[in-house]
């Protein structure tokens, strides 16, 4: 009787795993013509050098066995390899599902919308960025393909200025100066930094995102955060997998940012009267939902040091980002012009009033957080209104 | 400054996220038309018949009763968080904070619980989009009619009721099961070699819909609990300095076990909670490992030796970490083995003898080399144990033709015996394997057939294995044009169109 043996199974397991590269591959060279072209540029390369790679390692590893090397240690070079090509395939699948949906409409829009602003911000930081953004269960920044996931189905433009902080995942890593020797990257040593005085790594990730994107985008992150995402019913503990900092500490970022831009010379009350706004908003959410008013009322963390650490990443961006990168006074100002236009719009029923040409969407979206924080009951008015306005700012950039 | 309006405006949002998910039947119709209007603009894809573009009323059924239903009782908890605020405007003081708490708290629990709801959709409608796409000629799209029929005839066969959701590109298995009932198969690697791997996803759906299965796992689950709670309550104790005598030892032992018994008792203290949330975690984790494990067993149970050869011999690595951290490959080997060793005593023939030998030498020789360090080592008496409990349970809560019959004459194992012979002869003739007169009835005749052969001719050639492929392929869609133009004759459904590409 013939058996299968363990060369012969492995060798099986080898062959299926490079033939699921050779599919994923051929799915990637085939995408449906109608698929954003957009979409197409920026993924397929990138999946290529991984699948390629996966390739190569396999076709070592099947010599590998041919050779007669111990087999024992073959097979214990399969698996690293199959798990990373799961990776691979998961993000494939990510991406051919996500970007199925984007053309199917599921994401009702939002993710051009997203890729605008993404552009805006890479523009305005100088941090390069040529990729794209996805549906997907939960925002997340993954860095093997480089995707942006935007919530489904939260695709209403209040939940945009989430993606500046995905982005904030990907600036934080790409942020680099030339020393004598070699590339340094900052945000690294800062991690390794803030590890050894006792933050965890994960959470300091969270906090340069939530920085970045305050930083980057003004209030309307902070509005979005404060206001729309964070449990101020649980504030005071990390996320249930751990990869997230309390939403107190969060916030505590996010304020600390919007005080520390206004700080800046020249920027003193960048913010009019919003950033008190949010801070009581905020307080009075905890309040309502039986929580301590404040990082050292709820104790666990040393407030002064955490402040401390805000202070480095916020440092860290202002040394590493070009000054365009900073939303201050003169974009909020720009903001509340857009807003009296909304409010017109909103007001004559959708006729349409036009906004200055100098407008960016990151102005746009803190117009709609101003309006609405004016006038809540005028919530889904005040989106379309806000919806167009940034559609006829793409429609705008695509003619010129 | 008032916090209503946040609230508010919060309530609103999920309200309307949840219609987004409400309307999925909606979203299948337009994807369906979207992707005929596309083949209107770009010419006929040749590789997508328009009879697999998911059309299914059924289906829109089943996502209306499943996602649909659940999403309409989040709304319904979020008309009752929105009454608590309406209730707290009009309070004052304590009760109105007190009330007012109430609702941020139901609106964070609507909210969370939501996450698997919108989590779902979008697989099952990513999925359906991936399905509907053509990827010019490289999605095999009638391997997900084989699927979906062998799923369906699982159903049928195993607990009798009509299977009303899809399977699905993902890029795991899982690990439970789904709220949508989906199948999930793994990306990129369908074809029929992998297909009987899906029916260990079913199996999740039976452990938890099969009638009075989930009671005799949950039993197992406290047999396997119970004697570890002394651990975690002496472990928690120590940390908080409570005497292992005395009436807060035992408050604490009584908040594992209450805990265990899914009562969630009011956490009176840290030491309280701390007790909670290892228990919960444990009990979690070992539910996990039981459903992974009776999933296994289900497929083998149901599918025989094409499901042991797919899993054994293409999917196991004994030498990786456990998947999701929860249950080795070398365990789930044991238990496949130890299912097909009790299938084949339960038969007087013992019909599976020889494959049943051919995986067990393969599986040892890959366990004598992938875990020669002691890495990955498996306990095969704990997997018959598992499986002598798994039977009785299968035998006394499955339909009886749920089992892969051994000893029918009609099907099951006698027919991929008979066909295989058939195949030796359409071999010597012509060097090809028989498409017809093989009288295969059932999806799972036809895999087990195609493994079987393939166990028996380990040094087969590439270029021979993907002509059995092809065979297999041919054998299936003509075995589920056959199951749908019987089912089609009973209900007046369409039948699929004559001439499409096979394979």
């Amino acid at each position: 009787m013939t058996a299968p043996d363990a060369q012969g199974v492995l060798l099986g397991q080898v062959d299926a795993l490079a033939r699921d590269l050779g599919r994923t591959s051929a799915f990637l060279r085939n995408l449906p013509p109608h698929l954003d072209r957009v979409v197409q540029q920026r993924a397929v390369g990138r999946f290529e050098q991984l699948l390629q790679q996966g390739r190569d390692e396999l076709d070592t590893l099947r010599s590998q066995i041919e050779a007669d090397d111990p087999l024992g240690e073959c097979w214990k070079r399969l698996p690293p390899i199959s798990m990373q090509a799961t990776e691979v395939f998961g993000e494939a699948l990510a991406f051919l599902e996500g970007a199925l949906a984007r053309a199917n409409g599921l994401d009702q829009n939002l993710c051009p919308l997203a890729d605008a602003l993404l552009d805006e911000l890479s523009t305005r930081t100088g941090v390069k960025w040529d990729r794209f953004t996805i549906l997907a269960e939960g925002e997340l920044f993954r860095d093997m393909a480089g995707i942006i996931r935007v919530r489904f189905p939260d695709t209403t433009v209040w939940n945009l200025p989430v993606v500046a902080h995905e982005f904030g995942h990907y600036a934080g890593r790409e942020l680099s100066q030339r020393g004598s020797q070699r590339t340094v990257h900052p945000f690294e040593e800062l991690l390794a930094r803030e590890q050894q005085r006792g933050w965890d790594t994960l959470h300091v990730h969270e906090l340069l995102a939530d920085v970045f994107a305050t930083y980057t985008l003004g209030p309307a992150y902070a509005f979005t955060g404060l206001v729309g995402r964070f449990d101020p019913s649980d504030a005071y503990r990390e996320s249930p997998n751990g990869t997230h900092p309390p939403a107190a500490q969060r916030a505590r970022a996010v304020l600390s940012t919007l005080r520390r831009i206004e700080a800046e010379r020249g920027q003193a009350g960048a913010f009019a009267t919003y950033l008190d706004g949010l801070e009581n908003a905020w307080t009075q959410l905890l309040a309502d939902t039986g929580q301590p008013a404040s990082l050292a009322d709820a104790g666990g963390i040393d407030a002064a040091d955490f402040d401390r650490l805000v202070g480095e990443l916020y440092e860290l961006l202002e040394s590493h980002l070009q000054p365009d990168g900073r939303y201050g006074l003169e974009r909020f100002n720009s903001a509340q012009q857009v807003a009296a236009v909304i409010r017109r719009r909103v007001d004559e029923d959708g006729r349409a009033t036009p906004v200055q040409d100098d407008v960016e969407l990151a102005d746009i979206l803190n117009a709609g957080w101003i309006e609405r924080w004016r006038c809540w009951n005028l919530n889904t008015e005040i989106g379309r209104v806000v919806l167009d306005l940034a559609r006829e700012l793409m429609q705008a950039r695509a003619r010129q | 400054m008032s916090t209503y309006p946040i609230l508010r405006a919060r309530l609103h949002a999920l309200e309307d996220q949840l219609k987004v998910v409400e309307q999925s039947p909606r979203w299948l119709e337009a994807m369906s038309s979207a992707a005929a209007e596309t083949e209107a603009q770009d010419g006929p894809d040749a590789t997508i018949p328009t009879d697999t573009r998911i059309q299914n009323p059924e289906l829109h059924a089943g996502l209306d009763a499943t996602i649909g239903n659940e999403a309409r009782m989040q709304r319904q908890e979020l008309d009752n968080v929105r009454t608590a605020l309406n209730n707290a405007v009009a309070l004052q003081g304590p009760q109105q904070t007190e009330e007012l708490r109430r609702a941020w708290t139901g609106y964070f629990r609507v909210q969370h619980d939501c996450e698997a709801i919108f989590g779902e959709c979008l697989r099952l409608l990513g999925g359906v989009a991936l399905r509907n796409q053509g990827f010019g000629q490289i999605l095999d799209n009638e391997i997900w009619d084989v699927a979906d029929e062998l799923i369906r005839s699982c159903a049928n066969d195993s607990i009798g009721d009509p299977w009303t959701s899809l399977t699905v590109p993902a890029p795991r298995e899982a690990v439970a099961r789904t709220l949508a009932r989906m199948i999930r198969v793994r990306f990129p690697a369908w074809n029929v070699w992998t297909i009987p791997l899906a029916a260990r996803e079913y199996g999740h759906v039976v452990a938890e819909d099969a009638p009075k299965l989930p009671d005799d796992i949950a039993a197992r689950l406290r047999s396997s609990v119970e004697p570890q709670l002394d651990d975690v309550v002496r472990s928690v104790a120590a940390a908080h300095k409570v005497r292992k005598v005395g009436r807060k030892f035992r408050e604490l032992e009584a908040t594992a076990r209450d805990t265990m018994l899914g009562l969630e008792p009011a956490a009176q203290d840290e030491s309280h909670a701390a007790v909670q949330r290892r228990v919960a975690r444990l009990v979690e984790c070992e539910r996990s490992c039981l459903h992974v494990l009776v999933a296994d067993a289900y497929a083998t149970y149901t599918l025989g030796v094409a499901y042991a050869c797919a899993a054994l011999l293409l999917r196991f690595e004994p030498t990786r970490s456990p998947r999701d951290d929860l249950v080795s490959d070398a365990v789930r080997g044991d238990v496949v083995l130890a299912m097909l060793a009790r299938m084949n005593e339960d038969s007087q023939s013992r019909p599976y003898d020889q494959p049943l030998k051919q995986l067990q030498l393969g599986w040892d020789s890959v366990l004598e080399q992938a875990t020669a360090d002691g890495t990955g080592v498996a306990d095969p008496a704990r997997g018959k144990e598992f499986v002598d409990w798994v039977w009785d349970a299968f035998k006394r809560r499955l339909r009886p033709t749920a089992r892969y019959p051994g000893e029918d004459d009609a099907e099951g194992w006698l027919s991929v015996r008979r066909a295989r012979t058939e195949w030796d002869l359409t071999l010597q003739a012509s060097d090809e394997f028989g498409t017809s007169g093989l009288r295969l009835r059932k999806l799972r005749d036809a895999l087990n057939a195609a493994w079987s052969w393939r166990l028996e001719n380990p040094g087969a050639d590439d270029r021979k294995i993907r002509r059995l492929e092809t065979a297999t392929m041919k054998i299936c869609t003509d075995i589920v044009d056959d199951i749908r133009s019987r089912s089609g004759a009973r209900q007046g459904s369409t039948q699929r169109p004559e001439g499409r590409s096979r394979g």
